[in-house]
């Protein structure tokens, strides 16, 4: 039996949504976890509720805006910006995250080897 | 960093904008719902289709708000208030059962509060003297006579706080009968003390000033401080009574000062304070006199055991140095400890009685929380389903029992002060510090400790067990998972046992008490307590000096004839110390055939002068020989009357009737100290031996006793007729206003004299037994209330599993079992539950009972009678609690119970 879907790993989902936003602009929720499904091939199973709380906290961290606006169907939605303090922390964890995998890829390479 | 600081101002601005919030909330997410589900219309399903399909992939849309809100506020604030105004609807929602647990909780922590404030005002609370904790008692003992502790004599005193090099000073006190006469003559009781004494205890007075050192010096000694009460009571609470002069024990005193309303020492009876004084042929200043009582302050950085010692090493050296002190020591020890050492042991073991009668409380509401457990299963499973975790379920839950211990805390407050209040008002007098206990901060905060701890206590297991709910099962099963309930009715179990067993441990020491209290009243005090009335007198020495002796001698005779001729009174008599009064005075004893070699040898006897008719007055029967007669005068024969404690221990194998005794040792132990060389004690022919009589309390043996007449105190060189005396009264029944007429007969001979201490023997015989009666009122109230507690335990269990079993009877009597089977059905669970208990209490209390020893008289700690009475009395009462619901089951109609499922 195949596992359809990977859950998304804890504690990427930040990236993950700071940097949608970074490349398509504002955004609702709707569309951000429209566009993390998408890029993920539909390989990544996203509940898609559970992006709220994250969208609360990145914007009590004060890494992204939110405002009402008008989604392209005419609906009411509300639309999430990245701010300037959430550009650099998206570099900051691009890095870190960059870093961290390239530990893991050669970790494991090294396991297969020996 | 300001990250955090910014995330907590969002949430805590949240908090108020709540409303406006959730509304955008609900908006953004249906919002996204919206376009879930036109994405799925597109693709082609059907409008139904597409919306299950969008709340699929969103996920519980519940579930992901309560997570939201977690986010956005602050959690453990908003559930915490959520929680409890969540819990005070329950509470309220089940009227019955919140009074009942309440009610529980109170009475439980209510006697805790009581006991607890007299624990921490008597044992805990420090003296309000400067760093007490350095303050030590200090008192000389004469082992060799069994006398373990008993006062010093002054020169020991100034030799051990001279020679010391523990104590940064040392004070000598002791009571004082203090004759006020300006006015009204009264007598209070005063205090002679080392005019360092202030200075040690670190108090100053509040007005004017304490004594200065020369203030001992006899001549300058007339000066007087006195205590907050006495100045406004008795000179108005003027500020000019400085300097003034007043007439005490009929001589004229300076007053010095003022003490602060607080100041009490030795304890609250003092009223005033005069400098310890002797003249300087005072017999009462030497080394034979030992009756001053002393305090010390440790110097910095030296232990009691280092002080305890150097005491004892000093006491030595003085053995060798003075031929009088042969065979006296000194010890030492803290002092707080040293004033409330009698009532130590029975205030902790109360403080353990209100223990478990709490723990039987909180055993109790854990059970009717457990009870309501079938009914809550169903609401906690929809809570469950609708996104709350298990934490938070077990912590509404909890937050539901510590409202019940707050608000059971609350009214436990208002029960305990009342308690306290009874307690202050029914203890026996001689409880040390008690009047000034009161419910404190500390008071507060062991009650509010309390609380939350009984609330764990009773909270904690029902909250694990209902928070394992299943919740598919149990919305399945309609709440009635009977998997939980099995689990609950063996916590039940458990629980009825711990109370019963609790509740026997309680009531084997209760009863205990009532045996104990038996055999005291049982008791021949030896002399006859009806219609006889009892009041001290005390004649200043000033007017009435030892150096005269007819003037005290002829005084109390000629009140004694004016007494007798008060119609109603059918004799009258004095004596020094009678019977349950206090006070005493031990000499040496020696027979003049046996006398002893050494001093150290010499054994001591209680010394008495008593008038004529004391023995007839009081009832004590005479053994063999005579009573004193009214021509026992001075000039006549000296005679002496000797108990039979006496006899058997002077006399065991002769007549003690014509013996020559006197209450002094032989002359050639104490050669140095004689007047001349030839002086010759005056010699006592033994007349008569009396009954012994229950002198110091009704549990404590007779001492030999020795009794003279007071007039033959007048003979020469004998001792001085006593100027201190309590008259004994012997009237008609019901002559109660014969104090009045006596007072006035006093008064008649001397119009500065005042009376004291006026009482009935029958009220000195109560009073004798009032600290054991107190303990087995208090007592014997808590375990009545354990008993009580038990006992609603046993019923609430037992009828809730009838309840729950309501089908299985009625399945079981369909099927033919009788009312008779039902009935033994519930009742053996009952019985066997309250039978292990019963066992597992005996056990306890044989283990606990023998920390009541020292409560007990005549009766062992392991007493069989209290034990299978105790017993017995447990199991009819659970026999009953279960009974009453064991019928209720008998009376299901087995169609209706069958049909109801």
């Amino acid at each position: 039996m195949t596992k359809a879907k990977e859950d998304i790993l804890r504690g990427t989902l930040d990236l993950l949504v700071l940097k949608t936003l970074d490349t398509l602009g504002p955004l609702h929720g709707f569309g951000i976890a429209r566009r993390i499904e998408q890029v993920s091939g539909d390989l990544l199973y996203l509940n898609q509720g559970t992006l709220y709380p994250a969208l609360l906290r990145l914007q009590q961290r004060g890494w992204i805006t939110s405002k009402w606006g008008v989604s392209e169907n005419n609906r009411r939605a509300r639309f999430y910006s990245l701010t300037k303090a959430g550009r650099k922390q998206l570099a900051e964890e691009t890095e870190s995250w960059e870093r961290m995998a390239g530990i893991i890829t050669r970790l494991l390479q090294g396991v297969e080897e020996s | 960093m300001t990250s955090w600081l910014r995330v907590l101002v969002l949430r805590l601005m949240a908090l108020f904008r709540k409303g406006r919030l959730e509304q955008d909330l609900d908006e953004e997410l249906s919002s996204h719902l919206g376009m879930l589900v036109e994405e799925n219309v597109r693709k082609g399903m059907s409008r139904e289709e597409a919306r299950y399909a969008a709340l699929r992939s969103f996920g519980g849309v519940a579930q992901v708000k309560e997570i939201f809100r977690e986010q956005r506020g602050l959690p453990m604030i908003e559930t915490l208030v959520q929680d409890l105004r969540y819990g005070l609807r329950m509470l309220a929602k089940n009227p019955g059962f919140t009074a009942a647990a309440v009610l529980t909780l109170a009475l439980g922590i209510g006697v805790n509060t009581a006991i607890f404030s007299a624990v921490n005002g008597v044992l805990l609370r420090p003296l309000p003297f400067r760093e007490p904790d350095r303050l030590v008692t200090m008192w000389c003992t004469e082992v060799s006579r069994g006398v373990p502790q008993m006062g010093c004599a002054e020169p020991d005193l100034q030799e051990i706080a001279g020679r010391n090099h523990s104590f940064e000073s040392l004070a000598g006190y002791f009571w004082q009968n203090a004759n006020l006469t300006d006015g009204q003559p009264e007598r209070v009781d005063g205090s002679c003390v080392s005019p360092g004494l202030f200075r040690l205890l670190g108090v100053n007075a509040a007005l004017g000033r304490t004594f200065s050192e020369d203030e001992s010096l006899f001549g300058k000694h007339r000066v007087a401080v006195l205590s907050h009460k006495l100045w406004e009571r008795r000179f108005g609470g003027r500020k000019n009574v400085l300097g003034e002069t007043f007439h005490l024990n009929g001589e004229l005193y300076t007053i010095l000062g003022v003490m602060p309303s607080d100041f009490e020492f030795p304890d609250d009876h003092a009223q005033l304070w005069m400098p310890i004084s002797f003249a300087r042929n005072d017999p009462m200043g030497t080394r034979d006199n030992h009756f001053i009582s002393a305090i010390a302050r440790l110097k910095p950085g030296v232990n009691i055991t280092e002080a305890r010692s150097d005491t004892q090493a000093i006491a030595h050296e003085l053995q060798k140095q003075f031929s009088e002190n042969a065979g006296l020591g000194a010890d030492a020890s803290d002092y707080l400890a040293s004033v409330v050492g009698d009532v130590r042991s029975p205030l902790l073991i109360m403080l353990g009685a209100v223990a478990a009668v709490l723990l039987i409380a909180c055993v109790n509401v854990a059970n009717l929380l457990l009870s309501k457990a079938s009914v809550r299963h169903r609401e906690l499973s929809v809570r469950g389903a609708l996104g709350a975790s298990r934490g938070r379920l077990v912590r509404q839950l909890l937050s539901e029992s510590l409202m019940l211990g707050g608000i059971g805390a609350g009214l436990g407050l208002t029960i305990g002060g009342l308690l306290l209040d009874v307690i202050k008002a029914f203890a026996p007098a001689d409880i040390p510090r008690l009047h000034g206990v009161e419910i404190d901060f500390r008071v507060l905060l062991f009650t509010a400790g309390l609380s939350v701890l009984s609330a764990l206590l009773f909270g904690i297991a029902p909250a694990l067990d209902l928070s394992r709910v299943d919740i598919n099962k149990s919305l399945r099963e309609g709440g009635r998972s009977s998997t939980a309930s099995r689990h609950t009715s063996r916590a039940s179990n458990v629980l009825v046992v711990a109370e019963v067993m609790l509740s026997l441990v309680l009531l084997v020491g209760a009863g205990l008490l009532v045996r104990t209290l038996q055999r005291l009243l049982a008791v021949d005090p030896g002399f006859q307590a009806k219609d006889v009335l009892t009041m001290s007198v005390s004649l200043p020495e000033a007017k009435y000096p030892y150096t005269e002796p007819a003037k005290a001698g002829f005084f109390y005779r000629d009140l004694i004839q004016r007494l007798k001729a008060i119609p109603g009174v059918k004799l009258a008599a004095a004596g020094t110390a009678i019977p349950l009064a206090g006070g005493g005075w031990g000499k040496y004893f020696t027979v003049e055939n046996h006398p002893a070699v050494r001093l150290a040898d010499v054994p001591l006897i209680q010394y008495r002068q008593v008038t004529p008719d004391y023995f007839r007055a009081l009832g004590i029967p005479l053994r063999s020989g005579r009573y004193f007669g009214e021509d026992d005068v001075a000039e006549r024969p000296l005679v002496a009357i000797i108990n039979e404690a006496a006899a058997r221990r002077f006399f065991p194998n002769e007549n003690p009737i014509g013996q020559r005794v006197y209450p002094a040792p032989p002359e050639q132990t104490i050669a140095a100290s004689l007047p001349s060389p030839d002086f010759r004690i005056p010699r006592l022919t033994v007349a008569g031996v009396v009954g012994d009589v229950k002198r110091r309390g009704l549990s404590l043996p007779s001492e030999p006793e020795l009794f003279v007449p007071h007039l033959q105190g007048m003979a020469k060189d004998n001792e001085t007729p006593s100027t201190s005396m309590t008259l004994v009264i012997q009237t008609a029944s019901d002559s109660s206003n014969l104090a009045e007429a006596a007072r006035k007969a006093v008064l008649s001979l001397d119009p500065e004299q005042p009376v004291a201490d006026v009482r009935t023997m029958e009220q000195r015989l109560n009073a004798s037994l009032a600290a054991e009666r107190f303990r087995l009122f208090l007592l014997g109230a808590f375990a009545l209330l354990a008993l009580l507690l038990a006992a609603i335990g046993i019923y609430g269990v037992i009828s809730y599993s009838v309840d729950q079993r309501i089908h299985e009877i009625g399945l079981r009597m369909a099927l033919g079992a009788s009312r008779r089977d039902v009935l033994s059905l519930i009742v053996e669970r009952g019985m066997v539950l309250s039978l292990i208990g019963v066992g597992l209490g005996i056990a306890g209390a044989l283990a606990l009972a023998r920390f009541l020893t020292s409560l007990l008289y005549g009766v062992h700690p392991t007493d069989p009678v209290t034990f299978l009475a105790v017993s017995l009395l447990l199991i009819a009462v659970s026999l009953v609690a279960t009974y009453i619901p064991a019928r209720r089951a008998t009376k299901v109609d087995p169609m209706v119970a069958l049909r109801s499922e």
